[in-house]
């Protein structure tokens, strides 16, 4: 039988290097994931995980087993790519766009979302254009969706790992799924 | 068709956040609204695209990267090299420091000044017995060969020179010196064939 995540912190604490892989080999890949559709250059993406479990280890004797674990790495996760996008502003192509009712975020950045040949001929055509999509938002939207349909994270975990207000969280989801759903409608 | 205004309310129905009570309200409402019927739609649709799993796969070696800094007997063999290294720089400035003390004192830099004189000129006296043995043994090849032994004959003065000079211990230890500097630097400047920093990305045959 497959150990729950409290089971292997607890091995992992223990000293149990077996349990330290096991954590690695299940996490791995989304906090990859996560981290890449933030910074979108998959060396610093790859930084950006190893850094994501080397400080999710040392902080392991820290972990509420209340909280759900994978919420909690990929808090540490999302924490760690919006510092880096913050140090490191991508390019970015400007667009203006006046939101009804909204004083917030009248301007729209949205990121040169060109890839590879390589990339685009190896993604399948249904993730691209997810990933297309989620990538196409600005930073602020886009770790929220990340986080939400992605991640699985519920809007209370959401606020709390990237410390904001619950009613912010559901506004910018709320917004950037907008955002994306005109998309959408002007691409058919 | 006219705008509705519990069209604002599809996300959070969509997302579950509705109590059950306005949840089935909102149920019987879609009944009789088209526009937040299709509103409905369009954003399933959107959750859907959303919710579909983004494969990007990071290196192969990630894994061994990750593990090699979290894994608690690499970060104490690490530790351990690290504390080597440190010993073995602070033997180092140690020993530099003694030999910097004891030759503060004259009579110990004239003991080190005799001491380095005898071993240049034993040093010296190896070569040249080295390049006398070469030389004889090549013009010992050339028997037979005039134009060697005229060549050997004009070389002579010239050679008794060399030996003459070099014999002098300064001068020979200078000329060490800098065939040692030579030959360090000869081996700093080598050619270094440096690793391939990025891979090919693996691609699996069903596209992930």
């Amino acid at each position: 039988m497959t150990p729950d995540d409290p089971e292997l912190v607890r091995r992992c604490l223990a000293g149990d290097e077996g349990a330290y892989r096991e954590l690695v080999g299940r996490y791995e890949r989304q906090v990859y994931s996560l981290a890449f559709r933030m910074v979108r250059v998959r060396e610093d993406a790859e930084d950006l995980t190893q850094e994501t479990f080397v400080r999710m280890f040392r902080a392991l004797d820290r972990y509420d087993p209340t909280r759900a674990f994978p919420a909690w790495i990929f808090t540490i996760a999302a924490r760690l790519s919006i510092d880096h996008v913050r140090r490191r502003r991508l390019k970015t192509v400007s667009l203006t766009r006046v939101e009804p009712g909204s004083e917030e975020e009248r301007t729209i950045e949205v990121e040169d979302t060109s890839l590879g040949p390589e990339e685009l001929a190896v993604r399948s055509e249904e993730e691209r254009a997810a990933g297309d999509l989620i990538g196409s938002l600005p930073e602020h939207y886009r770790v929220v969706v990340m986080l939400r349909h992605q991640q699985g994270l519920s809007y209370e975990e959401i606020a709390e790992a990237l410390r904001l207000p619950l009613g912010t969280v559901k506004a910018r989801i709320h917004r950037a799924r907008a955002l994306l759903k005109q998309r959408l409608e002007k691409g058919t | 068709m006219t705008d509705c205004s519990e069209r604002l309310r599809v996300q959070e129905y969509l997302d579950g956040e509705l109590p059950p009570a306005e949840a089935a309200a909102f149920r019987a409402h879609l009944a009789g609204c088209a526009r937040c019927t299709a509103e409905v739609a369009a954003y399933g649709r959107l959750f859907a695209t959303l919710d579909r799993p983004l494969r990007e796969a990071p290196s192969p070696d990630l894994s061994a990267r990750i593990l090699d800094r979290v894994l608690p007997s690499r970060i104490r063999r690490r530790r351990l090299v690290a504390a080597w290294g440190w010993g073995y720089a602070a033997a180092v400035l140690a020993c530099g420091a003694a030999a910097a003390l004891w030759t503060a004192d004259a009579a110990h830099r004239a003991q080190l000044g005799a001491v380095s004189a005898h071993a240049s000129g034993r040093l010296l006296g190896l070569v040249l017995f080295v390049v006398n043995a070469l030389g004889a043994a090549i013009v010992r090849l050339g028997v037979g060969w005039g134009w060697i032994r005229a060549v050997g004959q004009r070389l002579e003065p010239l050679s008794h020179a060399l030996r003459a000079v070099l014999a002098q211990p300064d001068i020979g230890f200078a000329v060490w010196a800098a065939a040692a500097a030579c030959c360090a630097l000869l081996w700093w400047m080598r050619p270094r064939v440096k690793p391939a920093v990025r891979e090919v990305r693996r691609v699996g045959i069903v596209g992930f």
